[in-house]
């Protein structure tokens, strides 16, 4: 498999991440306007469902970014790129805005749904976990004179933290959680009307463009900042 | 009155984390750090030995 050597993908990486940036602005404003003013309210959740426009797109960009760091990781544990690397490291402050934000609307829309802001359910305790994994990735990947270095530790510890991945994923089948199910699932029809299905849809597909261009931003800050 | 500050705190908070963290990256790419200063460097001895002997 050949991939693109620094310099074709910087040439490449510029218009694409340009046009992913309009795109996902354009999607963003459409979704967050069908979000708060066309979607209806939950019949028993009230006005309150609306955080979940917030919440899952980005629980689901999290959990999304971090399989991208853990496999950015292990190819350049298991090939040598570089440019698997500098991947790996431009995911990563998005991978934690997503996981805090999702931690944060989880947190203020559990208050109105059960009551508190926080409980140590295993779904939640899991993401919190995700958290630390990014954290860990970010500075150990920064920790040592010899970057090569940090970047391998580092790279061991991404590779690690995919166990966690099927955990979050499977923790409110597996246990009695108080978080609730999926309610979008492969393998079934969506337990969620059509009417909130394309809002929270299109927030997700414009969130994952908008990650998608920071993350190519990144990536060419990061290689500009190797060359000086 | 609680709900609705939840979802604007929601909202302000997206906004301003991915629209901050996208404000970031793109002022990274246009200001790389500074390489660090050679003077200033600690001369590794190995090195400095080898350039003075004879």
């Amino acid at each position: 498999m050949k991939i693109p050597s620094p310099s074709q993908f910087e040439k490449l990486a510029k218009p694409i991440s340009y046009g992913l940036l309009v795109l996902s602005l354009g999607g963003l404003a459409a979704g967050s306007w069908l979000a708060l003013w066309r979607s209806p309210p939950d019949y028993l959740q009230g006005e309150s469902v609306r955080m979940m426009y917030i919440h899952v797109p980005s629980a689901w960009l999290a959990m999304s970014l971090y399989a991208v760091l853990a496999i950015a990781a292990a190819a350049f544990l298991y090939k040598g790129w570089l440019l698997a690397a500098v991947l790996a490291r431009a995911v990563t402050p998005i991978g934690i805005v997503a996981t805090c934000l999702t931690i944060l609307s989880g947190s203020l829309w559990g208050r109105l749904s059960w009551g508190a802001y926080w409980v140590w359910d295993a779904r939640l305790t899991a993401v919190v976990v995700l958290l630390f994994f990014y954290l860990g990735y970010a500075a150990l990947a920064d920790a040592f004179d010899d970057r090569r270095k940090g970047r391998k530790l580092a790279s061991v510890l991404a590779v690690f933290g995919m166990i966690n991945l099927p955990i979050i994923k499977f923790s409110v089948d597996w246990w009695n959680t108080l978080h609730q199910p999926a309610s979008l699932s492969k393998f079934n029809a969506p337990n969620i009307d059509e009417s909130m299905l394309l809002p929270l849809l299109l927030m997700a597909a414009s969130l994952t463009a908008y990650a998608a261009a920071v993350v190519l931003t990144l990536m060419r800050g990061y290689l500009a900042e190797m060359r000086r | 009155m609680m709900t609705e500050t939840f979802i604007a705190v929601c909202w302000l908070g997206g906004g301003l984390g991915y629209g901050g963290l996208g404000v970031w990256a793109w002022w990274k790419l246009r200001n790389p750090p500074n390489p660090p200063n050679p003077t200033s460097r600690v001369p590794n001895p190995k090195r400095t030995n080898e350039t003075l002997r004879p």
